[in-house]
């Protein structure tokens, strides 16, 4: 009976010991803006920061005011292009490129044409319309808007590590390119270093 | 026969010059002459150029971190070890083509029987 007793009791304990310590992971819910920096690694800090430097660059420079001298007050027309990362993280552009694309078409001071992919559904899109939309709603072929410039861009990285020392430096590029004539019209970077210690 | 030889000379002459001044009268100011090569190269690529617009291309390489490349080296000789546990006293794990994938071309991260020279090897970089 005694024996009985302290096996129910052992049952317990181990449940107890497993219930809690299933339940030791927390979440919670975060600014946006708050820097937390846990491995070292690219971060949505560091995305945040060059989406704040590109924006604020690409818009305050030069290349839209001559643009709009020069084909009398049209306004240019971006296509987002390749960004190749050659750093040494997997990261990805589009969450600070699309801030950019975000803020031309807010500013509306730049035009922002589809490419890639999303190009090709719309298309693909139009197409389908040719046999099965009604003939006043159907979209036609050849009606699109050319791009100007095609914005382009590069990640790199250089880093230093001894024992448990580390220096991390990115660069961050974005340029804007005319596409008739190859003539770079802005060019935008970011760089940021980081010491980690472990 | 001979009148006929010049005739169709003349032709062919006439046309090419047609076709020549065509295409000149075809050019925007300072165009080069010579842009439907270019043209019709990249008008069979295009699509698939242009297919990854908008997209991050990953080209990363791998920089040596000191202190992950000590905690790798760790990590395979644990896994060495628990792997060799209890039989490889009878049957030595021998590597037959010691430094055979070693770029300075002798065995550094392997002794004679084989076995791997964790002091000697450096497996961050491969061998």
């Amino acid at each position: 009976m005694q024996f009985k007793k302290i096996i129910t009791l052992a049952a317990f304990a181990v449940s107890g010991i497993l219930i809690s310590s299933c339940s030791t992971r927390q979440v919670t819910r975060v600014n946006t803006n708050d820097t937390i920096d846990i491995s070292g690694n690219w971060n949505n800090t560091d995305s945040r920061m060059v989406a704040q430097e590109m924006t604020q660059s690409i818009l305050g420079g030069k290349w839209i005011s001559t643009h709009l001298e020069e084909k009398k007050g049209k306004r240019p027309v971006v296509v987002v292009g390749l960004v190749q990362n050659k750093s040494h993280e997997h990261i990805d552009a589009e969450t600070f490129v699309k801030d950019v694309e975000q803020v031309f078409v807010s500013s509306e001071r730049v035009r922002l044409v589809q490419g890639g992919k999303k190009r090709e559904e719309l298309r693909a899109e139009k197409a389908d319309q040719q046999d099965n939309a009604t003939v006043l709603t159907m979209k036609k072929f050849g009606l699109e808007n050319g791009a100007d410039y095609i914005l382009q861009g590069s990640i790199n990285s250089i880093v230093d590590s001894h024992k448990k020392q580390k220096v991390v430096y990115y660069q961050v590029n974005l340029e804007l390119t005319d596409i008739q004539t190859n003539e770079v019209v802005w060019i935008g970077d970011k760089k940021i270093t980081k010491y980690v210690k472990n | 026969m001979k009148r006929k030889l010049v005739i169709s000379s003349l032709c062919a002459v006439f046309v090419l010059t047609a076709t020549a001044y065509g295409q000149q009268a075809g050019l925007v100011t300072d165009q080069n002459p010579r842009y439907e090569i270019s043209r019709a190269k990249y008008m069979n690529v295009a699509d698939s150029l242009t297919s990854s617009q908008g997209t991050t291309v990953q080209n990363t390489y791998k920089a040596y971190d000191w202190y992950e490349a000590r905690e790798e080296r760790r990590k395979l000789r644990r896994e060495a070890r628990a792997a060799n546990a209890g039989n490889d006293w009878f049957y030595p794990s021998v590597n037959y083509y010691p430094g055979y994938y070693n770029n300075w071309g002798y065995g550094g991260g392997y002794n004679s029987w084989g076995r791997h020279n964790w002091r000697r090897s450096n497996l961050w970089l491969g061998w």
